[in-house]
């Protein structure tokens, strides 16, 4: 990790430059966001520092948040993973891109304690949608946190010796290569996979994409003199352009940066790629919008191979799915309202949700349905819905506004802090060019990294409290332990066992949601005969009735099951049996481990 | 903690066997409750083994029929289509999709499928097929189920456990990938109905019965799905199916929607062809949606036709062929495919503009007995657009016109006026082209031919200037 002092320094040095700068204006509303950015450039500043000397010796593994990695570096991260820890780190293929890049995905534990694929367990993602990078970076930082700690930091240890991590960090590989290794992308582009589809419905597929035509390495956008346009020059900011008014002359019409290169009269309508795999998962998907969700749910290999990922492990109890931007932490379901779904669920949500509150205050904690808008067939609704785990996506960045209320100065306050952050590198100034169509033509706008993913050195600011907040998460998974065994002789043979099945966890065992639509499997706890002579037949077995002190509902088998265990609930059962020498217990949860108890009869 | 997971692992290892205590054997499944289990459709005819259908299509291989493999099944077998086409190109043509066997006991549909197949093929040289063939390409696929007709099994063979991947177990054994120990039945009530497992109207086992464990999980429909939409010029799809005699279209009662009227009504068109002629006094062959009454129950979920129709913008249609005579069926199965949109160019005109420049003048009009594109497909992403655009040889430019111009679906007899103006030596032929995607391309070559300039008229009575 090249987290050294020198970087913690200029850090300081720049929340220090812009706290200095605005403090004389610092009355005004008007910078009132940059001193909220420079006193939390501070608080970053000051932990990075911590962690920097805190963690500079331990661990070979080095991950450089100077940077986006490419998908090859990714990779190279993986496999440095493994070979640094390997008792920690096991990496695999998971599935294939559209255009056959491997699809990677790293399970991280301490694989030397306990069942590692019976651990409660984390699926984390990122970059499913092309252009939302950063959660990537987010997932290689959750791995290199954890991994780097371990020696040191009980906490680290706790997360991997009682957990996995089931990592993916990117999904939608080829549009992250195009993204950082083509020359076409834009802040809000490429978003789909690259299947190659034909936008525009005109039999060609592909054939009208951006082009890169002033040389810069992406996508801006082309502006020509048009007093009879539907923009004009934004009142805020002479760089941002805005409809004009009924009574207000126009200036300028606006297109893509690029060429109509099929002679339909349109620019860059039928681009490379592809399937929005962000709507492309079963649960709430939509029919008849190729577009948007594919021709059938996990049609595209990129979310097949990630859905099935998931069902293969039965163990997560959380899904983190990460995209950009507007600094919200968003819930299932994402295709309907909280209208059927159980309040329990609902409330363990917004358990999770809330400690945003601690890890993350600048983020909403939205349900993604009411509270920002619909998108069917989503991982995380899959993850809820189709698998009944508690799945949220954090949306990664935003750049502050003083105005977040009006709409039209949001774009002029952001530019205003990009030119403070980032020295101007966020907006590519107008400049002309000479178009083969559109004749003498202005290009200029918005950087590939600006609004929704920031320039690289924000990174740290980015990546520890959403991998803090993530592993809260995890911290409060499942877990079901046995206690309070007991066992009382009713005669020479005949004994009553009881024990408590208790979830020491906050989520439970099974969501509420699970139970109701038969995702989940049931716990169970059961007596077995123990080792040596022993021998066991049970005659009544059930859960207590806790007043009465009876077996409620008794039953004749030595498994007793529940459908669910709700986070510091119990279950408290008992067994009469027939027999002698030392029996088990043993009680199972699919999300929430197993426990083990010998007791002698 | 590390005490409890060693203690955990050691308890795993004798429960495992590995101790050499007995393996436990759990009691019966409290939980999940039972799906609502519809029983198997039952056989129809005789059985038929795929590798009789691979015999039966191989012999077709000839001039007008490819066989090809189009994916495989669960267990290994090729999944067979035949492509029916004489001129041209066959996937720039309307298409037309037969396919049965969904169930593998379906052997009535499965023998109906090929034995049209056959009839198609062998009227090659009759100049009603020629002329259909050229004009169309049919896709037939006798057997989508292969591995279930090997064992006259209505559905998939592949051991599955209803609600659940039969992968995970329930835990019973907690070594991991263990499986198989796994007190909610694996493997006993474990089929997959191939017809329930499509993306449209998809519901989990527990609400529907033996879907799957999510849309298009299997071999068998993902290949089936990847092969439609490798085929934008499908415009009708009918499944062929042996339990009944009705005509029975899209939707489905799973769908909750009915289709769209204007859809409905050419379906209904194109069943009433089927009612005229397989009726008798004792049966009476009627058309309906697959929510009607007139399917039988295993029949009412088809999730591929749904999907067809929604998603493919298909007009898409169960064929019962029960008590359908072959002699009837087989003419009935090849007319049905003339049911689709057919582009024309009509009225050009090349008027010569004087200094090298001509207008072209024509519309683009839907000829055929349907639209270019179904109701249900309109305002659907991407969109299906008629599109008209020129081949100009080399020395002939455009001067005006939209390279490429789209125009919205048209509906059938209805036209698209379209103008070009062109620069160009006269006597150079220039090519239009009109495509959309269910209709294929239908192209028409046209000369640039001198007339000269037209002189203005001129007063009455003004002579020439001496």
């Amino acid at each position: 990790m090249k987290l050294f002092m020198n970087r913690t320094l200029r850090w300081a040095a720049l929340a220090t430059c812009h706290c200095e700068e605005s403090r004389p204006r610092s009355g005004r509303r008007g910078n009132l966001f940059l001193v909220r950015a420079a006193s939390r450039a501070v608080r970053w500043a000051a932990l990075a520092a911590m962690l920097s000397i805190f963690v500079g010796s331990f661990g070979a593994l080095q991950l450089d948040l100077e940077k986006y990695y490419t998908n090859a570096e990714v990779v190279q991260f993986l496999k440095d993973a493994a070979k640094d820890y390997p008792d920690f780190v096991k990496i695999e293929v998971v599935g294939k891109s559209w255009q056959g890049r491997d699809m990677w995905a790293a399970t991280l534990t301490n694989f030397k304690v306990g069942v590692p694929d019976r651990k409660p367990a984390l699926y984390l993602d990122g970059n499913i949608h092309g252009n939302e990078v950063q959660g990537t970076e987010v997932t290689l930082y959750t791995m290199w946190f954890l991994l780097s700690r371990y020696g040191t930091d009980p906490f680290a240890k706790k997360m991997l010796d009682e957990h996995t991590f089931y990592v993916v960090p990117v999904v939608n590989l080829d549009a992250r290569a195009v993204f950082f290794e083509g020359t076409t992308a834009n802040p809000d582009a490429p978003r789909h996979n690259m299947r190659p589809l034909d936008d525009d419905g005109d039999g060609l597929v592909d054939e009208d994409g951006p082009q890169d035509l002033d040389g810069d390495g992406m996508i801006t956008r082309i502006r020509v003199n048009d007093p009879y346009g539907p923009f004009k020059t934004s009142p805020a900011d002479p760089r941002l352009l805005t409809f004009h008014g009924p009574d207000e002359k126009g200036e300028f019409r606006v297109y893509e940066e690029g060429i109509d290169k099929d002679g339909d009269g349109e620019i860059a309508e039928d681009p490379p790629g592809g399937i929005d795999m962000n709507r492309n998962f079963p649960d709430g998907w939509q029919p008849g919008m190729a577009g948007d969700g594919g021709y059938y749910p996990l049609s595209e290999p990129e979310s097949r191979a990630s859905a099935l990922f998931i069902l293969k492990h039965p163990n997560i109890a959380a899904i983190m799915s990460y995209h950009n931007n507007g600094n919200m932490i968003l819930r299932a379901p994402t295709s309907q309202t909280d209208q059927g779904i159980p309040p329990d669920d609902i409330r363990i949500y917004d358990v999770l949700g809330n400690a945003g509150k601690t890890y993350l205050p600048d983020y909403r904690y939205l349900q993604t349905f009411t509270g920002l808008y619909p998108a069917y067939g989503t991982t995380i609704d899959f993850g809820y819905l189709g698998a009944g785990i508690l799945s949220f996506t954090n949306e990664l960045f935003e750049i502050p506004s003083e105005h977040p209320e009006q709409w039209g100065a949001v774009a002029a306050d952001q530019l205003k802090w990009a030119d403070k952050m980032y020295h101007g590198a966020g907006f590519v100034p107008w400049h002309p060019f000479h178009h083969p169509q559109l004749g003498d033509v202005e290009i200029g706008g918005w950087a590939k990294l600006s609004r929704r993913t920031p320039r690289p050195e924000f990174l740290h600011e980015l990546s520890l409290p959403n991998t803090l907040f993530t592993l809260n998460m995890v911290e409060n998974s499942p877990r079901v332990r046995i206690k309070n065994v007991k066992v009382t002789e009713l005669d020479d043979t005949h004994f009553r066992v009881e024990a408590d099945a208790v979830n020491d966890g906050v989520m439970p065992t099974n969501t509420a949601y699970a139970v109701q639509k038969g995702l989940s499997h049931p716990d169970w706890i059961e007596l077995r005969p123990g080792s040596g002579q022993s021998e066991m037949k049970v005659l009544a077995s059930g859960e207590m009735d806790l007043v009465s002190g009876q077996i409620a509902k008794p039953g004749k088998h030595a498994r007793i099951r529940f459908e669910r265990i709700p986070g510091g609930e119990r279950r408290h059962v008992a067994w009469i049996v027939e027999g002698q020498g030392n029996i088990q217990l043993f009680l199972n949860s699919e999300k929430g481990y197993f426990d083990a108890a010998t007791v002698d009869l | 903690m590390g005490r409890c997971f060693a203690l955990g692992l050691m308890v795993l290892l004798v429960a495992a066997g590995g101790g050499g205590g007995r393996r436990y054997r759990p009691e019966a499944p409290a939980v999940p409750p039972p799906a609502p289990k519809a029983e198997a459709p039952p056989a129809t005819g005789a059985s038929v083994k795929p590798a009789e259908v691979e015999a039966r299509l191989n012999a077709l291989d000839s001039k007008i029929a490819k066989v090809s493999s189009y994916g495989k099944s669960n267990e290994g077998r090729d999944l067979r289509v035949v492509t029916l086409s004489g001129a041209g190109n066959p996937d720039d043509k309307p298409g037309v999709l037969y396919v049965a066997g969904f169930r593998g006991n379906d052997g009535l549909a499965i023998q109906a499928a090929l034995d049209f197949a056959r009839s198609v093929v062998d009227a090659a040289g009759d100049e009603k097929t020629r002329l259909l063939l050229d004009s169309r390409t049919l896709y037939i696929i006798p057997l989508a189920n292969p591995d279930g007709a090997e064992q006259n099994a209505a559905y998939l063979t592949r051991p599955y456990d209803w609600g659940y991947d039969s992968q995970a177990g329930d835990g019973s054994d907690p070594t991991p990938g263990a499986g198989g120990d796994d007190d909610s039945g694996a493997g006993t009530r474990g089929a997959i109905d191939l017809l329930q497992n499509f993306a449209s109207g998809w519901r989990p086992e527990l609400v529907r019965g033996p879907s799957g464990p999510f849309p298009v999980s299997e071999p068998e429909s993902k290949a089936l799905a990847d092969f439609v939409i490798a085929h934008p010029n499908l415009v009708l799809g009918f499944q062929l199916y042996g339990t009944g005699s009705n005509f029975l279209h899209a939707l489905s009662r799973r769908a909750g929607v009915p289709p769209e009227e204007d859809d409905r009504k050419i379906l209904a068109a194109i069943g009433k062809t089927f009612e005229d002629a397989l009726s008798t006094p004792t049966a009476v062959v009627k058309t309906g949606t697959l929510a009607s009454d007139l399917a039988p129950d295993s029949e009412k979920d088809d999730t591929f036709l749904d999907w067809i129709y929604q998603n493919w913008q298909m007009y898409a249609a169960d064929v019962g062929v029960k008590d359908a005579p072959p002699e009837k069926l087989q003419p009935l199965l090849r007319d049905a495919a003339l049911f689709t949109p057919l582009l024309t160019i009509e009225d050009p005109k090349v008027e010569d503009l004087s200094g090298g420049f001509f207008r072209l003048t024509l519309t683009v009009k839907n000829s055929g007995r349907v639209p270019t594109l179904s109701k249900a497909g309109r305002g659907q992403r991407p969109p299906h657009p008629v599109v008209a655009w020129l081949d100009l040889p080399p020395g002939v430019s455009l001067a005006a016109g939209p390279g490429r111009r789209k125009m919205d679906p048209l509906d059938v007899n209805k036209e698209e006026p379209t103008t070009w103006v062109v620069r160009g030596p006269a006597g150079a032929s220039i090519t239009v082209n009109a495509w959309s995607s269910k209709s294929g391309k239908y192209t028409r070559a046209f000369p640039l031919i001198a007339t000269g300039p037209k002189e203005p008229p001129r007063p009455a009575g003004q002579g020439v200037a001496p």
